[in-house]
């Protein structure tokens, strides 16, 4: 996945103001989104464009997220929190397990964060969590099936 | 550059450079290493704009991984191709 890139205005949508996003993103090209900030949604050629300030400020951290911790895409969540997965780290010599990933959930409404690690096996199925807390490190393990076996 | 807080300068190339010798030299420990990493990855918005050294950090913060209670997930083989992903930049 290629990585987003930001450009960002704190204009409203106002004709001025579309007019001068259609041409930014005339210049920067294709794939590349533009948030303005305004009064109402818009949606012009793959450009996002915000109603308000505190939703163009939550779409610039989604996609700074994404640039960071999405690698390997992301998905929303029941209440509205979203999940960003890095992607595949390989390991060489870990016997059953293919490597690792990154994973960063994000609360829009309360802009808490939790980071952790997932290690998989060969079949892709998560068999370790290890949450990034800056505290003691516990590696949480999962059978093959899913089941939580213990930690350490 | 630095930033608030005691989490020092932001990483260049060269610190993750070093962290990553001192993996596979073993003259700082895995621990040690993926707390510092960790510090960094762990920012609500990291301040690291060096792509290089933003993937850098997350593979050093899961230097220490195990993949048992017994065997670490990552070995020197994997250190060196972190190196080697980096390159002489």
């Amino acid at each position: 996945m290629a990585p987003a890139r930001i450009y960002a205005s704190s204009d409203p949508i106002a004709a001025a103001g579309l007019q001068r996003a259609q041409q930014a993103l005339g210049y920067v090209g294709a794939g590349i989104l533009i948030i303005v900030p305004g009064p109402e949604d818009a949606v012009i050629a793959g450009a996002v464009l915000a109603k308000s300030a505190v939703q163009g400020a939550r779409l610039v951290r989604h996609l700074r997220q994404l640039e960071k911790y999405g690698g390997g895409g992301f998905k929303e969540l029941t209440g509205g929190r979203i999940r960003y997965y890095g992607e595949l780290e390989a390991a060489r010599n870990a016997g059953p397990m293919a490597g690792r990933r990154l994973v960063r959930e994000w609360d829009p409404v309360t802009g808490a964060t939790r980071t952790w690690h997932e290690t998989l096996d060969s079949a892709g199925r998560v068999r370790i969590v290890r949450p990034e807390t800056g505290g003691l490190k516990i590696h949480y393990e999962f059978d093959e099936a899913g089941n939580y076996v213990g930690s350490w | 550059m630095s930033v608030p807080g005691d989490l020092g300068a932001i990483p260049t190339r060269a610190d993750v450079r070093d962290k990553i010798v001192a993996l596979i030299g073993s003259d700082q420990s895995r621990e040690e290493i993926a707390n510092w990493a960790a510090l960094w990855v762990r920012q609500e918005d990291p301040q690291i704009e060096d792509a290089c050294v933003w993937e850098a950090l997350k593979r050093l913060t899961g230097a220490d991984l195990r993949s048992s209670r017994t065997a670490y997930l990552h070995s020197d083989a994997d250190f060196v191709a972190w190196l080697k992903d980096l390159g002489d930049s």
